[in-house]
């Protein structure tokens, strides 16, 4: 006669669960504070303030993956998210309090994910950690950086996504499988839920490796595009050459090279008669104010148009009238961009522009 | 102390890479700081991080930073020792502030520098936006950091469970906690278990790194779950969730400095917050 | 005579998954007041039936259970889940594993107050607690910063401290060194002597034990095979940590025929004036050995005494501050960890933190692959005779961290055999093995000697010492304090009053001819 077995169902955690939770966020805020100072670390083999740690940024999320493994009920990973947080603040984490919110979000991404997919399996612990391990880099952003480059942001958000991937999602996969192999604790006890877990993971095992390296396969395809892509169209270097910005009531503000417009170039004489100076008419060649302007569609009620100067200094224009006006030209000097306003006066004639702005 | 990991079993695994790692932990100590009620001090780390975050602009990231450097002082623990355990954060927002510079072209140009074809210039916007990130950023950690080396984790336990923290919940800090050092020495000692069969982490290639890695991770983790099964007989063996609540041995008041703390540093960062919005 | 405390009646358990019950028909009573102890080979349920007492069996852990476990005279079904804690107190046998604060008070207090008592209770009782275990002064320690023995003095207070009527221990000493183990005895029975309790402690080494005994429950295959008063006990039990193969038995110390002569006299590994420190001072100074090819050497003393820190400046993990290590003659200190394991071969204590493949077979031929130059091929072979020589072969394709700790212990040892380095260092390689596989590596060790290798074994056993090793090199606070050949290290140790390092039985006054029938 089998004599039913009394659960312990007064909490939705058990005790034993807590306590998963606990170890693993421990051992997790220890490992964590070390790959920490590691990502910091590569940032200054790279030379760069921040990104080249992202290639490890998955191993801070394989522990909310195990604990969510190994627990299976939604809101572990939530626990060890928050609990690992802490710990990594105490431990000595170089990201201070920040590190308890970044930590917290992704261990809520990898409940909602697995709450989603409604399986625990290579997949959805790809998803989960690539996902939770791309948060980190979007909570910092959101904390500290809210006006870095977009594609900068979307840059090093994919290098995390790949690590989480691979390093969270596969990789954590692959350790829980032995883990669970191992039984280090009674998996069997309590609702029987992990015995089938293990069965699970067993079954899937034949088509493991192929998703595996699929998903590998994929990624890195979509990284090495990505990146091509980046570089080749989107990247733009601070240095090459004086930008300026067109913004106001525009359809679309932009900001933009004199090289951008090669094809409009054109030449105009023109005399500068300015109250001090007078410069006799001579030969400039540029882009007309006007082409650049008709590329981002003033608005309609739009009348004025102001030049500003990178030392501040302001000049208004009437903006129907630029619009008609082939005689104003945008040119390069040195490395800055000059007004050329041949119909106007001398303090029309702006210097070193830097801002177009309609209104 | 609290952690002695420069002790005889922790320092294990410290040794070598010690220089890398400031040891951003508990310092023991009187001042006043460490005698505020954990959870005052957490309410003064909230707002305070609030401050930062809500402050616009760099100078009010400057009046907050000075503060910082007050309550360093305040914990005993000197400005001197801010920057030095802190150095890294220095470099690291110097380097922030580079690439903000070279990023942003807003407001005047302060200095240019042609080099061919390549063109350096700062900008006002740019110094500007730089300064406020890089002082945000050392705003929060600093003051984190205080407070981690000012508070006692076990007290802000017990503290936040006597305040109404689920002490389950709570117990799971401190669990995890108490296991830190054991998990440093199982550390050092898997990796001395690596090298002696013959494993170095140097001149590896990709694909043996990530194995490496698992031979480290592998037996930490089923170590540190076979203790599970013990600790939970232990814990339910001493009543461990056997009521919803506990009752607790020391006493942890409010004192007056606790109260005052309480009510003026807030609306101190409210008043600072309306002054630099 | 009082009602029992523990009245068990026909109780038989079979886990899931199981077909044979961990405990077939057992009847047992426990008297207030009593100190009872249960004995056994591993595996013959008496860490079931401690379960069951204490009430985890069948909460906890899921599985057929027939017949009746009573405490006080209820059913420990009819208790709610946890409602024995206050009544049965458990300490369990790794100290790691009990403690779940940070302080000492704190982990004293947590019993009580999980049960709400009011603080001024608490403090009363964390005193009492602690006092009982002659351990007040640890009061205001930090947990991590104890000895294994105050660990295990800590969880046997913070057990004390809900005033139970028994108190379960379950080998408590298995995870301590002998000074540690003999701290822990005492306050045992200091507790049977002072307090109104039940003692009911499993534990398979006796000799300790046995003087504070009021009975003896001695187990077999989930059955009771004896329950007798202790007196007679020495005509029938034999120790199992005892059960050396009979021609090394106690006795056979010495230049025997179990320890072959050094052939050389060119010592193999030399250690010149160590000193070893971390930030906090020196935990290694002054150590000066020569061991030669061809010995077996124990390495002895408690923990935290340097062995560890030894071990790990031989084969360079940790710097020496001070001093050189010599192999064959040659200067090695300036070396790499990873060359200087090509020359020596090293287990540790715990085997699971050396664990690392997924299959028994990759395990074994890990340092192999990185550590020798031979082709993979006759690696395999080689791997492969060492495997069926151990008996692990059946279990080659499996994960090892599934395999029992006996099993691990001699997977590690093979996989470093495997390479055959010169000099073998082991830490406690013969724990968890029964005769016959204590006879199969003590074998291997004695081929490894009658080859010129050379082994260094840290060894808490001090019969094993006597039998297999020719000298010993006791270490204490950091030094070197006994080095010397085995009949003259036990004379030392006498004098130095570390008896609990001598080997049962041993008396100064009669040590050639000591009664040795007491123990084998």
């Amino acid at each position: 006669m089998e004599k039913e077995i009394r659960k312990n169902k007064k909490y939705y955690l058990s005790n034993r669960d807590l306590l998963i939770v606990a170890v693993l966020s421990g051992i997790g805020g220890v490992i964590s504070t070390y790959v920490g100072y590691l990502g910091n670390l590569l940032n200054r083999v790279f030379g760069v303030p921040f990104g080249a740690g992202q290639f490890v940024s998955g191993l801070h999320v394989f522990w909310i993956i195990l604990a969510a493994g190994l627990i299976r009920k939604p809101g572990a990973a939530t626990a060890a998210g928050l609990l690992k947080g802490v710990i990594e603040l105490f431990t000595g984490s170089s990201h201070g309090i920040a590190i308890v919110l970044v930590s917290l979000m992704q261990g809520v991404i990898v409940d909602v994910i697995l709450l989603l997919t409604r399986r625990h399996n290579l997949v959805s612990y790809m998803l989960a950690g690539g996902i939770a391990a791309a948060s980190n880099v979007l909570t910092f952003q959101l904390l500290y950086f809210s006006g870095a480059p977009r594609t900068y942001i979307l840059f090093i958000s994919l290098i995390a996504l790949v690590s989480g991937v691979l390093l969270a999602g596969s990789f954590g996969s692959s350790v829980l499988e032995i883990v669970l192999q191992a039984r280090p604790y009674r998996i069997d006890a309590g609702t029987g839920q992990e015995t089938d877990a293990v069965v699970e993971t067993k079954g899937g095992k034949r088509i493991l490796p192929h998703v595996r390296l699929a998903i590998t396969a994929l990624l890195l395809l979509a990284f090495s595009s990505g990146a091509v892509y980046y570089y080749a169209a989107v990247f733009e270097p601070p240095w090459t050459g004086p930008v300026c910005h067109v913004e106001g009531a525009v359809e679309k503000p932009d900001s933009f090279q004199l090289s951008d417009f090669k094809q409009y170039e054109t030449t105009v004489t023109a005399e500068l008669k300015g109250t001090v100076t007078t410069v006799p008419a001579q030969d400039y060649t540029g882009v007309p104010l006007r082409v650049i302007l008709q590329n981002t569609h003033p608005l309609a009620g739009a009348k004025t148009l102001v030049v500003t100067a990178t030392d501040g200094y302001k000049v208004e224009f009437e903006l129907q009238k630029v619009l008609a006006d082939e005689q104003i030209l945008l040119i390069r000097e040195d490395n800055t961009l000059r007004l050329i306003a041949a119909n106007y006066p001398g303090g029309h004639w702006v210097k070193m522009v830097n801002k177009l702005t309609v209104e | 102390m609290m952690f002695p990991n420069r002790g005889k079993r922790g320092s294990f695994s410290s040794t070598g890479l010690k220089g890398l790692f400031p040891g951003l932990t508990y310092v023991e100590g009187a001042s006043l700081l460490h005698h505020l009620h954990p959870l005052v001090k957490l309410v003064l780390l909230i707002c305070f991080t609030l401050a930062v975050f809500t402050s616009p602009s760099w100078q009010g990231g400057l009046v907050l930073f000075c503060l910082l450097l007050l309550s360093y002082r305040m914990g005993g623990l000197g400005p001197g020792f801010f920057v030095r355990k802190l150095r890294f954060i220095f470099i690291f927002g110097l380097m922030i502030l580079l690439v903000q510079i070279l990023w942003t072209r807003e407001g005047y140009l302060l200095w240019q520098l042609d080099l061919g074809r390549l063109h350096l210039a700062v900008w006002s916007g740019g110094l500007c936006d730089g300064l406020g990130v890089v002082l945000r950023f050392i705003n929060v950690i600093g003051s984190s950091y205080l407070f981690v080396a000012t508070t006692d984790p076990n007290r802000l336990a017990y503290a936040l469970m006597k305040a109404g923290l689920p002490y389950r919940a709570g117990f799971m800090l401190i669990t995890a906690m108490r296991f830190i050092p054991l998990f440093r020495l199982e550390l050092a000692l898997v990796k001395n278990a690596q090298m002696a069969k013959g494993i170095e982490l140097e001149g590896l290639s990709p694909r043996l790194l990530i194995r490496v890695v698992k031979y480290l991770l592998v037996p930490l983790v089923v170590s540190a779950l076979s203790k599970v099964d013990f600790l939970t007989m232990s814990m339910e063996s001493r009543a461990f969730g056997l009521y919803p609540t506990r009752s607790y041995v020391s006493a942890q008041a409010l004192s007056g400095k606790d109260k005052i703390a309480l009510v003026s540093i807030p609306l101190g960062l409210l008043l600072f917050y309306c002054i630099f919005s | 005579m009082a009602k029992p405390v523990v009245s068990i009646v026909d109780l038989s358990f079979t886990y899931r998954g199981s077909e044979i019950p961990a405990l077939n028909k057992v009847d047992l009573q426990v008297n207030p007041g009593e100190f009872l102890t249960i004995t056994g080979a591993s595996g013959c349920g008496k860490s079931t039936l401690v379960l069951c007492v204490a009430g985890f069996i069948p909460y906890a852990f899921p599985g057929k259970m027939e017949g009746l476990v009573q405490v006080l005279g209820k059913d420990t079904k009819d208790y709610p889940a946890g409602g024995l804690s206050g009544i049965v107190g458990l300490v369990q046998q790794d100290p790691e594993a009990q403690l779940c604060t940070l302080r000492v008070s704190d982990e004293v207090a947590f019993g009580p107050e999980n049960l709400c008592m009011p603080p001024e209770e608490i403090n009363e009782r964390v005193d009492f607690a602690l006092e009982a275990v002659g351990a007040a002064k640890l009061r205001n320690r930090q947990i991590h910063t104890l000895s294994g023995g105050e660990k295990q003095r800590v969880a046997i207070a913070s057990v004390l401290a809900m005033k139970p009527l028994l108190v379960v221990l379950d080998e408590p000493t298995a995870s301590l060194d002998p000074r540690c183990t003999r701290e822990v005895l005492e306050v045992l029975n200091r507790l049977r002597r002072e307090q109104p309790l039940s003692i009911i402690v499993v534990e398979h080494r006796l000799e300790k034990l046995l003087p504070i005994t009021d009975r003896l429950v001695t187990m077999e295959k989930g059955k009771i095979t004896a329950d007798r008063a202790p007196g007679d006990y020495r005509k029938t039990y034999i120790p199992p940590r005892m059960c050396l193969p009979e021609q090394m038995c106690f006795g056979d110390t010495g230049g025997s025929s179990a320890v072959p002569e050094p052939r050389q006299n060119r010592p193999i590994l030399s250690v010149e004036n160590l000193r070893v420190g971390y930030e906090d001072g020196d935990v290694l100074a002054a150590v000066n050995f020569d061991l030669y090819p061809g010995e077996t050497v124990a390495v002895m003393g408690d923990n935290g005494s340097g062995k560890t820190t030894l071990v790990s400046a031989l084969l360079g993990m940790v710097k020496p501050r001070e001093g050189r290590v010599l192999y064959k003659g040659t200067d090695i200190t300036g070396l790499k960890v990873t060359r200087r394991a090509r020359d020596m071969g090293l287990t540790f204590q715990n085997p699971n933190h050396q664990l690392f493949e997924s299959t028994v077979f990759k395990e074994a031929s890990l340092p192999s692959f990185f550590l020798s130059d031979k082709p993979a091929g006759e690696t395999e072979r080689v791997v492969d005779t060492l495997l069926e020589r151990f008996e692990l072969l059946e279990y080659r394709q499996k994960n090892p961290f599934t395999l029992s700790l006996g099993e691990k212990k001699r997977l590690t040892l093979v996989s470093v055999l495997a390479y055959t380095p010169e000099i073998l260092i082991l830490d406690e390689p013969l724990v968890g093995q029964d005769r016959k596989r204590l006879h199969l590596l003590l074998q291997a060790l004695r081929e490894h000697a009658g080859q010129g290798g050379l082994t260094l074994m840290v060894c808490h056993e001090p019969a094993l010492a006597a039998s297999h090793c020719r000298r010993i090199l006791f270490l204490d606070n950091g030094r070197l304090v006994v080095y010397a050949g085995v009949q003259e290290a036990w004379r030392e140790l006498a004098r130095l009053g570390r008896e609990e390092y001598l080997p049962p039985g041993y008396l100064p006054a009669v040590k050639e001819n000591g009664d040795r029938n007491d123990v084998s």
